[in-house]
């Protein structure tokens, strides 16, 4: 059976509508069969590949993200941004990215986040007299901080995948979500400046000091996770443990997690690790085929044919990953392309980790194009906004992550300041 | 694939066996390894072709184990520890000082000792062992000198998770901690582990000098690997087997020298430069009693049956 | 989204339920069984002793038992990541048709799945876990589970919808509807 075949029939059932895991697991069963391998020998490598230490971050962030939104830490996070920033002109959309940023040190996928923080900042946003299209833009691009800035669950499956420390991948990504918070802001200065109508508000030192008790012990969830990462105390897997037992613990003792709110967490987290589990699990046996059908060889004399510059191979990943994203789902994405891609970056001497921050954000981006974007679907539903006219908003906000991509992929070794200051 | 391998011996296609096993192309077990078995193979001329899948490229160990057993893997390079996983006693190979160096090893291979437990695990899992050979022996790092067991005291040190391994950090006096070798560096770096211990081409390879300041020649246990064979060997005939032994006894040769090379060059580097301190001046002969007699009291009987056989072959 | 489902369609779906909050529950089982284990091997680093080896291989078996317990539910409740390029398709027959054709691949699909579950845990007992050197065939029964709920919840979701029209509820309905 000829990979073509595969890569065709994989395609066709992706389009028709059948879930991701079972595009991927369909063909690649037919594969096994007709190759003769034994039975069970396809669904041994997609059960193990669930079965990795690192990949036990997935289950655990995403419920860290759960318990953080029925906790109510979102709206506190806004109200508390909204006192801070009352003074400023166009202070809602810095609220949003404000949040954004704020959540994202509890949660590690932008749908989560996107889905939380949208329904706590669009309405607010529409209500003072902004734009459907900014509002929108906005709080849907914001989003994407989640899963740059650590916690992030693609960096945890790319760690997975590429055997690398998830600890040094999580250090490389602060710098960028944090150029990626500045440089939204940027867009929001750019934006506000031509809309008259968005007038600021008064500052209220009473408000900021009340809104700041509801924010100091959530807030101290980062100290604990990405300080316990960075400072070496925990592993990513275990500190997300760790930030799961915190986020619980100050959910019970500001009174805020009821226990229907803790349940709903752990049944959400379950369906959704399931989702993105089985898609990892199924594109591995799919990543096996492509081992023995020696593809990533294939690809790296391919690649080599056409340059040996290590800066074009990375440009090329990225618009890669770019295209992918349009059409298909982040995750499927990251677990193709990251064992033929490793090889690769490695003849290259790409080190994986600038590798992983370049993929991670340009997959993401595609979360906010259509014809296939979580993160656009989730927040027109939430906003009952149509998709174009959302992804029309989201437009001006993606020039920061774009801008951001092509530095990286300029300046390798200014993704890499981080983590060696660290010494990781 | 392995299924149709053994139809098509004889005359005409070539019989094709898949090689697969975890490590990189430029460390010893592939580079003196599995590309010279391939390569003894070719130039045998039996309609044998080995084609090699590096890096954990078809799975992880484990995955690989199975895949041996049930034939989607021919060929395999596997710790014996690893193989507990199919046959509890022949990861005895991996106990604590049972080899004292690498011509112990071959001269067990060689010998009628080795028959019983190699004979058990085929019978048991129908996986066949061609030979072994050690990657060199495993020593331990740490930001102290560890000269004797007492050294050990107080120290949480990196074992791999498997039994035989925590069977040897019992015996040697050590309390075990379980880190992911992806995380190792970072753990020592930041000191949720204290130490560890690995031959000196991993310990190498994950540049812990870097993160450590002594490295203890304790050599308290060979790296074994063992070349496996699944179902298929039963369909080669008797010329593509002897080939196929005649390759592996090459590369065992090959990846013997070829890891004494690299450790000597290693050591000698180590030695020149001051990135950290090189303990020959270890006590080998207390840690080994010690090892070796808690291990004749907690090993279970026929995994001792298998360690005494390992011993009865010592110079 | 449609019409009340007939009588026949409304017991077959409280069945479902009821399986689906069995299903539903082994994953929180194996996602609180992770939390601890991990919890604990993070505190282990701290306190005196031996660590445990084992935390380590159970919290991974959890994953896998989390992943394949939610496989069918996730049909049911929609839940399984696709591309829905294809439901914004004007004519509501043919988004009947595609969603009853994918539904009948995944049941396919799901079916040659369970013939491999039920082979791996026929041949896989004789391959022991690394560490606590549990048969490996007892780590596929909950596998097993999962593909025998995904093959038939996928085989009524697509009688369910070629009948219908695409009716889909969500976890949260399942969970109250079949406890209430
Ligand atoms: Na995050
Ligand atoms: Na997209």
């Amino acid at each position: 059976m000829s990979l073509a075949l595969l890569g065709i029939a994989i395609a066709v059932l992706l389009v028709l509508r059948v879930p991701v895991a079972f595009a991927f697991l369909g063909p690649s069963l037919a594969y096994m069969i007709i190759e003769g391998q034994s039975a069970g020998m396809a669904l041994r490598y997609v059960g193990n590949a669930a079965a990795s230490f690192p990949l036990l971050a997935v289950p655990l962030f995403i419920l860290l993200g759960a318990l953080a939104n029925h906790a109510g830490i979102a709206d506190r996070l806004f109200r508390f941004a909204m006192a801070v920033l009352a003074k400023v002109r166009g202070n809602l959309g810095y609220v949003a990215v404000g949040t954004s940023v704020g959540f994202s040190w509890m949660s590690g996928s932008a749908v989560a986040d996107a889905a939380a923080l949208g329904k706590v900042q669009i309405p607010a946003m529409l209500k003072a007299g902004y734009g459907r299209r900014f509002a929108t833009g906005v709080s849907a691009s914001s989003s994407l901080i989640a899963p740059v800035m650590p916690p992030s669950i693609p960096a945890v499956i790319f760690s997975g995948l590429a055997a690398v420390s998830t600890g040094a991948l999580f250090a490389a990504s602060v710098v960028p979500a944090i150029l990626m918070a500045a440089g939204l802001c940027i867009v929001v200065w750019v934006l506000v400046r031509r809309n008259p109508a968005i007038q600021a508000g008064r500052f209220d030192k009473a408000e900021v000091l009340a809104s700041l008790k509801g924010v100091v012990l959530p807030l101290f969830a980062p100290f604990i996770i990405l300080g316990g990462i960075l400072g070496g105390f925990f592993t990513p897997t275990e500190a997300a443990a760790v930030g799961v037992v915190y986020i619980l613990l100050v959910g019970i003792v500001q009174r805020s997690l009821s226990f229907k709110g803790f349940i709903r967490s752990l049944v959400e987290t379950v369906t959704t690790t399931a989702g993105i589990m089985l898609i990892v699990a199924s594109a591995s046996l799919l990543g096996y085929i492509l081992a023995k059908e020696r593809l990533p060889q294939m690809l790296t004399e391919f690649m080599f044919g056409i340059t040996s510059n290590p800066t074009v191979f990375l440009a090329l990943c990225v618009v890669l990953c770019l295209i992918l994203g349009t059409v298909i789902d982040a995750t499927a994405i990251l677990t193709l392309i990251v064992p033929i891609l490793m090889p690769i970056a490695l003849r290259y001497e790409v080190d994986p980790i600038v590798l992983g921050v370049i993929i991670i954000i340009s997959l993401m981006i595609g979360l906010l194009t259509p014809p296939v974007g979580t993160v656009l679907f989730v927040t027109a539903a939430i906003s009952k906004t149509r998709i174009g006219e959302v992804f029309r908003g989201c437009l001006p906000f993606i020039i920061p992550s774009l801008v951001i991509v092509i530095l990286a992929v300029l300046f390798p070794d200014a993704v890499l300041w981080l983590p060696e200051v660290l010494g990781l | 694939s392995g299924d149709d391998a053994g139809a098509e011996g004889g005359d005409g296609a070539a019989i094709e066996l898949t090689l697969a096993h975890s490590y990189t192309e430029d460390q010893p077990q592939h580079r003196c390894g599995a590309q010279v078995i391939a390569d003894e193979v070719a130039a045998a001329d039996v309609g044998l072709d080995v084609e090699i899948f590096s890096s954990s490229q078809l799975g992880g160990d484990a995955d690989r184990i199975a895949s041996v057993a049930s034939g989607d893997i021919d060929i395999d390079i596997q710790g014996a520890s690893a193989l507990g996983a199919l046959y509890e006693p022949i990861s005895v190979l991996d106990a604590a000082y049972a080899f004292d160096d690498a011509e112990h090893l071959a001269a067990f291979m060689a010998s009628d000792e080795a028959k019983p437990v190699l004979e058990a695990f085929e019978e048991q899992t129908g996986v066949h062992v061609i030979d072994a050979w050690s990657a060199g022996a495993r020593q331990f790092t740490a930001n102290k000198a560890i000269r004797e067991p007492a050294d050990l005291e107080g120290l949480r040190v990196r074992f791999p998770g498997s039994p035989q391994f925590l069977i040897n950090a019992k015996a040697l006096g050590a309390a075990a901690t379980e880190v992911a070798y992806e995380e190792l560096y970072l753990a020592l770096q930041q000191g949720t582990a204290d130490g560890q211990e690995n031959p000196i081409t991993n310990i190498d390879s994950q540049n812990l000098a870097e993160v450590q300041d002594y490295l203890s020649l304790t050599s308290h246990q060979l790296n074994t690997n063992l070349l496996i064979v699944g179902p298929v060997w039963n369909e080669l005939n008797g010329e593509q087997q002897d080939a196929l032994s005649a390759a592996v006894e090459t590369a065992v040769a090959e990846v013997t020298s070829c890891v004494e090379e690299d450790e000597a060059a290693k050591l000698d580097e180590w030695r020149a430069g001051g990135e950290w301190e090189i303990v020959d001046d270890v006590d080998v002969d207390a840690f080994r009693e010690q090892a070796v007699a808690y291990l004749e009291e907690n090993l279970d009987d026929d995994s001792l049956e298998v360690f005494q056989a390992i011993r009865t072959t010592a110079n | 989204m449609t019409d009340a489902p007939p009588p026949r369609a409304r017991i077959l779906r409280r069945i479902a339920g009821a399986i689906g909050v069995v299903e539903i529950t082994i994953g929180v089982i194996a996602l609180l069984t992770i939390l601890v284990l991990v919890f604990i091997q993070a505190l282990q680093r701290y306190l005196p002793g031996d660590g445990i080896a084992w935390s380590g291989e159970i919290a991974k078996f959890s994953l896998i038992w989390l992943t394949f317990s939610a496989a069918g539910l996730l049909i049911t409740t929609r839940g399984h990541i696709a591309l829905e390029i294809m439901d914004s398709l004007p004519n509501p027959m043919a988004v009947r048709i595609v969603q009853t054709f994918a539904l009948v691949c995944v049941a396919v699909i799901g079916f040659g799945l369970t013939m491999e579950a039920i082979a791996l845990i026929e041949t896989q007992g004789i391959v022991k876990s690394p560490v606590l050197r549990i048969p490996m065939s007892w780590i596929y029964i909950p596998v097993l589970i999962g593909m025998v709920s995904t093959t038939i919840r996928s085989a009524i979701a697509a009688v369910d919808i070629a009948w219908h029209g695409p009716v889909l509820a969500d976890v949260e309905d399942t969970i109250e509807g079949a406890s209430a």
